[in-house]
């Protein structure tokens, strides 16, 4: 039997039944199309990243690693309440898992519609949600593997998700720029860098760690033939704004290429790798 | 529409009580005589069958994986049955406010309470009531016409509604 759960603001019973016997979500069709989770890959239409072996992780949620769910064990919801869920997990075909994330916007409150079938009439809506045609989040038992499109928006409900990709910390941020081969110019400091390039900062600093000495002076000469307008001078780069910091950490992370054919020179928004393990 | 469901499983519950009070007092439909005692108990037995139907309007639920635990506890009942007989026989005659009085704190408790919903009339319609304990540790209550259960190898019940958080009706056979 399908059933429909609700993860409400309850320390005792999280967890509670909405309804059953009715399946909530129908499976992506491109679930097929998907690719480990890579922070710097940017997903094309309908593509999926997947986490593996997902029950083992430590983020993963006790409710779908059990075998089989019973609907009995949960607490019914009582005073229905939108806004006091978290999200939605829908529980299909005993081995599929579905997730939605519960927003404001998701909820609605007091709407009339204008209902256009056999009979023209206005209905009122008093309070409803907004079912997603594409969960957040697909859990498959049998594959044991995570299915989603944004880690952002899942990371809510797998507390922890986020180590996958995450954004610098402030005092990373002050280390990372406190490196020998920044030099800081025009007032530029931790606290002017943005979210987007806190996230790069984290990934570089892991990548830059993985490089020998030679191989870090290979890198900066690499990205400086890529950005000549980079000031760098053999040993350092001039960084005054977000943008300089942007360009050397696409460096680092060796997003440039110049196309074999055209001959054009070319910076990757995205990246995920080709290399089978 | 699931507490007025509840509070009409529960007056059915206490029901036997006023038809025991009414037969004590001889209180018969006028000309019929004491055939109103079949008259009277066609009227709770069609009240129970209502009842029954009724459990459609409830949400669905059902128990697919492992039952640890199940026990038959009907005979149990005998007890809440034999007391609701004996209180309507110890009301002095003619005294209604005390019947009513009694009637409606027992209905009180039976509707909170969340185990007693247990009908002796179901029985007649073939109802047993069942304890079970599920591999989460859960305990529940559920009225099924399922015969012959003994031991929890390949028990499920797969339609069920729920009428409280621990008590439930099966649909099966």
């Amino acid at each position: 039997m399908d059933y429909l759960f609700a993860k409400v603001k309850d320390r005792r019973n999280p967890y509670r039944i909405l309804m059953a016997d009715q399946a909530t979500y129908e499976k992506p069709e491109t679930l097929s199309d998907c690719i480990p989770y890579e922070a710097t890959h940017v997903l094309d239409d309908g593509q999926w990243f997947f986490v593996e072996r997902f029950s083992e992780k430590h983020y993963c949620l006790d409710l779908i690693t059990n075998e089989k769910l019973n609907s009995v064990d949960f607490v019914e919801i009582n005073k229905v309440d939108p806004e006091r869920m978290d999200y939605l997990i829908a529980y299909q075909n005993t081995a599929e898992f579905y997730f939605q994330r519960i927003f404001k916007h998701t909820v609605i409150r007091n709407k009339k519609f204008l209902h256009i079938g056999d009979d023209v009439e206005i209905k009122e809506e008093k309070n409803a949600l907004e079912l997603k045609d594409v969960p957040d989040a697909v859990y498959l038992q049998t594959e044991d593997r995570l299915y989603f499109r944004k880690l952002e928006a899942i990371t809510p409900i797998f507390r922890g998700i986020e180590e996958l990709y995450r954004e610098a910390t402030k005092e990373e941020v002050e280390s990372f720029l406190q490196n020998d081969f920044i030099n800081l110019n025009d007032d530029f400091c931790a606290e002017k860098v943005k979210k987007a390039n806190r996230k790069r900062i984290a990934l570089a600093m892991n990548t830059l760690d993985s490089f020998s000495k030679k191989q870090k002076k290979e890198i900066f000469d690499y990205t400086n033939e890529y950005f000549p307008n980079l000031q760098y001078d053999g040993k350092s780069f001039e960084i005054s704004n977000e943008e300089d910091l942007k360009n050397l950490l696409y460096g680092i992370e060796q997003r440039l290429y110049t196309t074999p054919v055209t001959n054009e020179r070319r910076c990757a928004s995205g990246v995920f790798s080709l290399n089978v393990e | 529409m699931k507490k007025l469901y509840r509070m009409l499983i529960s007056i059915n519950a206490t029901a036997l009580m006023i038809l025991m009070y009414l037969i004590k007092e001889k209180s018969w439909i006028a000309e019929l005589g004491s055939c109103s005692i079949f008259i009277y108990s066609i009227i709770l037995l069609f009240f129970t069958k209502v009842c029954l139907v009724l459990r459609v309007i409830l949400k669905k639920d059902s128990i697919q994986s492992e039952i640890t635990e199940v026990s038959i506890t009907t005979d149990g009942y005998i007890a809440v049955f034999l007391g609701y007989i004996f209180v309507a026989l110890g009301i002095s005659s003619g005294d209604w406010q005390t019947l009513m009085f009694v009637f409606l704190i027992v209905n009180i408790f039976t509707y909170n309470s969340q185990t007693i919903y247990f009908n002796p009339l179901f029985c007649l319609f073939g109802y047993n009531f069942y304890e079970i304990h599920t591999k989460m540790g859960t305990k529940l209550y559920v009225i099924s016409r399922k015969k012959n259960i003994k031991g929890t190898r390949g028990l499920e019940f797969k339609q069920l509604r729920r009428i409280n958080e621990f008590t439930y009706i099966d649909e099966e056979k």
